[in-house]
């Protein structure tokens, strides 16, 4: 059996179209996440329970969905229950955003918890109001580790993003089927996609290591 | 008598069931240095703390220049943001000094002292980043302007923190156990840092163990125990002839060390 790099290649327009789109929905939903996720971890880390429970739910109910099941129940779901029809790559966008959303609140909350209080009082002792003090004290401070952390979470949701197809969203994943269907050649097609995913996270674990040691200087004195 | 500074009116304050202040009455003028000394854990810290209202009394009036802050705003008076402004008001003109530093360590040593300029006093930036530079050079950071906290050693993290209250023009100073922290070494040029500031006319609260800094600056000294003001005068009396039991007690106690 030969390897035909040939077919790979005069198919190379869909490829690299599906792997753009890829890369678009899990960058979306990485916005989606960053948002979303901040919100979540301020309401989880307050002491009220109106606040805190909804956001302890939300982290449970998403921490504990599969990515495969949401997706077709928001998708088919939605759709038949409350006549909601979202577009495939809206649904796609929506829902890995939502479960990272998730993870990313807990990384908020990590981030902010190594925040030591001495740097609110010095912030409110120089007379800078709640908001000030957040924006320029606290979220620079807690930013150093949620950034490395969710570069990291976008590698993983570059991966977990290969199952958008299931909605009809064409990602590399589903022309990669399409074009095995098409010339019978799972191989050379899946062999390639499995090739450009692994050079897709190469590339992106290079710039997450490039960011983790660019966020990580200074970061000793944290909580001084 | 100077200009009354600070008055504070029976302040007490609890933590739970437990009463740390139990009404203190404080009088603090022109250019005072006031000494505050007392056992671990008897509310140094909170008092100083209520000054400029990072803890809320629970009863008690803080006089600051003769105006109560320790007023809790009505709803209307909070929407309009009134509260906010005179929290403001007190806390920019009322530095404060703390036991670990607490410079930001995401900013410059510039950046720490331009920070509250900028933000809290709306000062332009050029003109902040030039009073936070003659700051930093008169407390002998000339050369650190651009320095991050964590390459300082503690002494110049507090010269820097020191800087970062006094660049804001404070008509008060509190300083919270500044040299606790410090490397012996260290100490003593932090506390001549504290004595040049008191001899320029600074009116200060100072809590502090360092006895030999109380006699030679302190204006009086103030024994807190147990939330309350057991024992309060001049510094050579109290240093010297301690009237009340507990005092002769924790003087005993530090001065062996
Ligand atoms: N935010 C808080 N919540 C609960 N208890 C507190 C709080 N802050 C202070 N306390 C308690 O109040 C008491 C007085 O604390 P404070 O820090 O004022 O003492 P201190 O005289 O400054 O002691 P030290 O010499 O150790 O600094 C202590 O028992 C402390 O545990
Ligand atoms: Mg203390």
């Amino acid at each position: 059996m030969t390897f035909r790099l040939d077919l790979v290649w005069n198919a190379r327009l869909p490829l690299l179209h599906g792997t753009l789109v890829t890369i678009e929905v899990a960058l979306l939903a990485l916005g989606v996440a960053l948002i979303l996720g901040l919100p979540v971890a301020l309401l989880r880390a307050s002491r009220l329970p109106v606040f805190w429970l909804p956001a302890f739910l939300f982290i449970q109910f998403f921490r504990g969905t599969s990515l495969y099941v949401l997706i077709l129940w928001v998708f088919f779901g939605l759709a038949i229950a409350l006549d909601i029809n979202l577009p495939p790559f809206t649904a796609a966008v929506l829902c890995l955003g939502l479960l990272n959303s998730a993870y990313m609140a807990e990384v908020y909350r990590t981030g902010l918890g190594t925040v030591g209080f001495g740097q609110y009082e010095a912030a409110r002792a120089l007379g800078l109001s709640n908001l000030s003090t957040f924006r320029l004290i606290v979220l620079p401070q807690a930013l150093r580790v949620v950034i490395p952390s969710a570069a990291n979470l976008f590698v993983d949701m570059l991966k977990d993003a290969a199952i958008v197809g299931v909605v009809g969203v064409w990602d590399l994943m589903k022309q990669a089927d399409r074009l095995t269907k098409f010339h019978f050649r799972p191989f050379e097609f899946y062999t390639a996609s499995a090739v450009i995913y692994f050079l897709l996270v190469l590339g992106f674990s290079r710039l997450v290591s490039v960011i983790e040691r660019h966020y990580s200087r200074h970061v000793q004195a944290r909580g001084i | 008598m100077a200009e009354e500074i600070l008055k504070l009116v029976n302040i007490t304050k609890s933590f739970g069931d437990h009463q740390v202040l139990k009404g203190i009455n404080l009088t603090v003028h022109r250019q005072e240095v006031v000494v505050i000394i007392g056992p671990s854990g008897q509310g140094k810290s909170t008092l100083l703390r209520c000054v400029n209202l990072l803890e809320w009394p629970d009863s008690g009036e803080v006089i600051f220049l003769g105006k109560n802050y320790a007023v809790k705003h009505s709803w209307q008076d909070r929407l309009r943001g009134r509260g906010q402004e005179d929290l403001r008001y007190l806390r920019t003109h009322i530095g404060m000094v703390f036991q670990h530093f607490n410079l930001f360590p995401h900013l410059t040593a510039l950046q720490n002292c331009t920070l509250g300029l900028e933000q809290a006093l709306k000062i332009p930036k050029a003109e902040a980043e030039q009073r936070a530079k003659a700051q930093l050079e008169r407390v002998g950071l000339g050369d650190k302007l651009h320095a991050y906290p964590d390459t300082l050693s503690g002494g110049q993290k507090q010269r820097v923190a020191i800087a970062r209250s006094l660049v804001m023009e404070p008509k008060l100073m509190l300083f919270d156990e500044v040299t606790s922290a410090l490397d012996p070494e260290l100490i003593g040029g932090i506390l001549a840092e504290m004595k040049r500031l008191a001899e320029e006319g600074m009116t200060m609260i100072v809590v502090t163990h360092e006895m030999g800094f109380a006699r030679e600056v302190g204006s009086r000294i103030v024994f807190l125990c147990e939330g309350q003001i057991i024992e309060e005068g001049p510094c050579d009396q109290i240093l010297t002839h301690p009237q009340e039991p507990r005092t002769r007690q924790f003087l005993s106690a530090i001065l062996k060390h």
